[in-house]
């Protein structure tokens, strides 16, 4: 494989937005619709190179100085707001929309999204070429997902899409948290009966449930998810409501086929600090102490719980807690107990 | 002023004067002694190239060895030799191949973002459902959760249709080698996704890269064209060798043989890694007889090949030199030329 260097690309030192934007859509649209790789003349030699169109034209970019990879990621962006919704155009918006993952676009690319988000293309996906389309622009959406305002407003449109497919439940679960990690009581909102969904269509046990958690916990970090632990929407056994958050729940606080659960709570009285286990019964939940388990929550004198998140080995050591302070809040209990319901089972050991 | 026409001289020193085209050359002779063509196929696509390089003006010796990859697998330029087809350059070895039996497969090797693009919606899907992503960010490297989300997968899980339009090795080629061998390299790898690369030649594989090994049936090889691969199918490819190290490999004539990138690094005496052959592309239209296939992750590269001064492209090619100089390559194609 051979790519440019910055030589190569110097006959672009004059090149303005619209010229990029000529460069790239004649390119495009002659190659992927005439198989003519001389369409992307004076760079023709650099196509076919690598492993996709796609790769080939993020090689020729990397070597552009920086002024002219903004002027290029803009000109993309361009293409993509004003491409005609035609059939034939269905690949190369699909290119566009690939390449713009690789370059990281999405300052340039998620404004100009929302307009071309269920309308245009996405009713020509019905023939075979164009079914991926709505794969290829959830995925572009999720990896350009940061925190950038459009990339939510995306995010939401092709969630209320009716291309929407099950399957894409978790990564725009996960998507939706890479652009607002506190947010995810509104985003379970949004997903939860289709997040359910998934999970029924493609049968998805309690380990794979337990590693959507686990990137949930990692994506909106140990904080944001104590902020949402009472927002989250729980059922009770004999509850006629099928659609609620206890799978995250159990996964987050359960151990499951033998592995700790992801967090647990350490419970501080006022003298010292005791090791408890917290356990559901219905739909309350008890606190009682390992070491004196006639002690219950009322009679123990709590002020405060430790959630932390248990080492990857297991649980922490009481020296290691101490130690480990970033990963580890205080929680105070605001609520009563028993609202607590989406401590199904919490755990630290010692 | 405009730069004249290169001539068949300052052609071959432009070549000769960047190690990339020195392997190139390297391999042209190997193929030529190992009888994997003759010097009218190489006389022709010499006229060819030299001539598309001269219409595209084409001066610099990265850009004409980076036409030879346009000239095998590309339309060549309106108005350039108008009247004149393009022979096909490619698949064009003269050792037959012989047949494949079904209990193996062929086995070639992707990208994620390849695989991707090329299985079927449903299992895309699927996929998807239990956390599997598929980036395209050049810059992110898979997250460690959504690798072992593809890692874990079950066996039962770990097959695949191809999507209609798609075709494993797009517009150029498929390399593959067999099953049996690759398993027992993974048998006994630290890391499959190094060993592979390794074992296979993948030089541009670097690190962060995740790569799934694709298991296909040998029927496939009913619907498409297959050889044993030249220097024309290898093209830009630097870490291809036309000839086999060992006597015993080069017995095997309707296989070429990969450069081991470990062995090379570690200066063996044998770089000879596992047999290959190339197809035109699979489409569905040849998987016809068997549509469901396996792939294997094989996980994370984690090791960079083909960039310190044991194992680059100058010592590869003092490799393939060995006891010869440029001058003398050059005295030899431009006989045949």
């Amino acid at each position: 494989m051979i790519k440019p260097i910055p030589e190569d690309v110097e006959i672009f030192k004059d090149y303005t937005i619209a010229d990029f934007q000529c460069w790239l859509r004649v390119g495009l649209e002659g190659y992927l619709l005439e198989d003519d790789v001389w369409s992307f003349e004076p760079m023709a030699v650099f196509i076919n190179q690598d492993e996709h169109l796609t790769s080939d034209l993020h090689n020729i970019y990397e070597v552009l100085p920086y002024k002219l990879k903004a002027y290029f990621r803009q000109a993309l962006a361009n293409i993509i707001a004003t491409l005609e919704a035609d059939a034939k155009e269905v690949v190369v918006f699909e290119h566009l929309l690939l390449l713009a993952s690789k370059i990281s676009a999405g300052a340039e690319v998620l404004p100009v999204f929302p307009s071309r988000i269920g309308s245009g293309f996405f009713g020509l996906t019905k023939n075979s070429a164009g079914e991926s389309l709505f794969d290829i622009t959830m995925r572009t959406v999720a990896d350009l997902a940061a925190p950038i305002e459009n990339a939510l407003i995306c995010l939401h449109q092709l969630i209320g899409s009716r291309y929407f497919e099950n399957a894409y439940a978790g990564t725009a679960l996960l998507a939706l948290c890479r652009v607002n990690p506190r947010g995810l009581a509104d985003h379970l909102n949004l997903l939860r009966e289709k997040l359910d969904a998934m999970f029924r269509q493609y049968d998805i046990n309690k380990t794979g449930k337990r590693r959507w958690a686990e990137r949930i916990l990692q994506t909106v970090g140990m904080y944001a998810l104590k902020e949402a632990l009472n927002e989250l929407k729980p059922s009770f056994p004999g509850s006629e409501d099928t659609s609620s958050d206890n799978w995250l729940l159990e996964a987050l606080f359960d151990k499951i086929e033998g592995e700790s659960p992801l967090v647990g709570f350490e419970i501080q009285s006022d003298a010292e600090i005791d090791i408890y286990e917290i356990a559901r019964l219905d739909n309350k939940f008890t606190i009682s102490s390992r070491n004196d388990p006639s002690a219950s929550a009322e009679s123990t004198n709590i002020t405060s719980l430790q959630w932390v998140r248990p080492s990857p080995t297991g649980y922490l050591t009481k020296e290691e807690m101490f130690k480990q302070t970033e990963d580890s809040y205080e929680y105070v209990f605001n609520k009563p107990l028993n609202s607590m319901a989406s401590v199904q089972q919490g755990y630290v050991g010692i | 002023m405009p730069l004249p026409p290169l001539t068949k001289d300052v052609f071959l020193d432009k070549l000769l004067s960047d190690y990339r085209g020195q392997i190139i050359v390297c391999n042209i002779l190997g193929g030529l002694n190992g009888s994997l063509y003759d010097t009218n196929y190489i006389k022709e696509i010499f006229s060819w190239w030299l001539d598309l390089c001269n219409y595209n003006k084409i001066t610099s010796s990265h850009t004409i060895i980076a036409m030879l990859n346009s000239l095998v697998f590309e339309n060549m330029p309106r108005g350039f030799r108008p009247h004149i087809p393009k022979p096909d350059f490619k698949l064009l070895c003269r050792r037959k191949t012989d047949l494949i039996n079904d209990s193996n497969k062929l086995t070639t090797v992707v990208s994620t973002f390849i695989f991707s693009i090329l299985i079927s919606n449903d299992d895309l899907r699927r996929l998807y459902s239990v956390g599997v992503e598929f980036p395209s960010d050049y810059s992110q490297p898979m997250k460690d959760d959504a690798l072992k989300a593809l890692m874990d997968l079950p066996e039962a899980d770990r097959v695949f249709r191809l999507k209609a339009g798609a075709a494993i090795g797009n517009k150029k080629l498929v390399w593959f080698s067999m099953k049996d061998r690759m398993e027992n390299i993974l048998s006994s790898a630290v890391n499959s996704a190094d060993a592979v690369r390794d074992v296979l030649g993948l030089v541009h594989r670097k690190p962060d890269d995740v790569i799934i090994a694709l298991y296909l049936s040998a029927k496939v090889l009913n619907h498409v064209n297959c050889a044993r691969p030249t220097f024309a199918d290898a093209s830009t490819n630097t870490r291809f060798k036309a000839i086999a190290d060992e006597v015993l490999n080069r017995k095997r004539s309707s296989w070429g043989l990969t450069a081991h990138l470990d062995y090379f690094a570690n200066k063996r005496s044998s770089i000879d890694g596992l047999p290959e052959r190339i197809t035109s592309p699979i489409d569905q239209a040849a998987m016809v007889d068997a549509p469901i296939n396996r792939f294997i992750p094989l996980g994370k590269v984690t090791t960079l090949r083909g960039h310190t001064v044991d194992d680059d492209d100058a010592e590869y090619a003092r490799r393939l030199l060995s006891v010869r100089n440029i001058h003398q390559l050059k005295v030899s194609m431009l006989g045949i030329i």
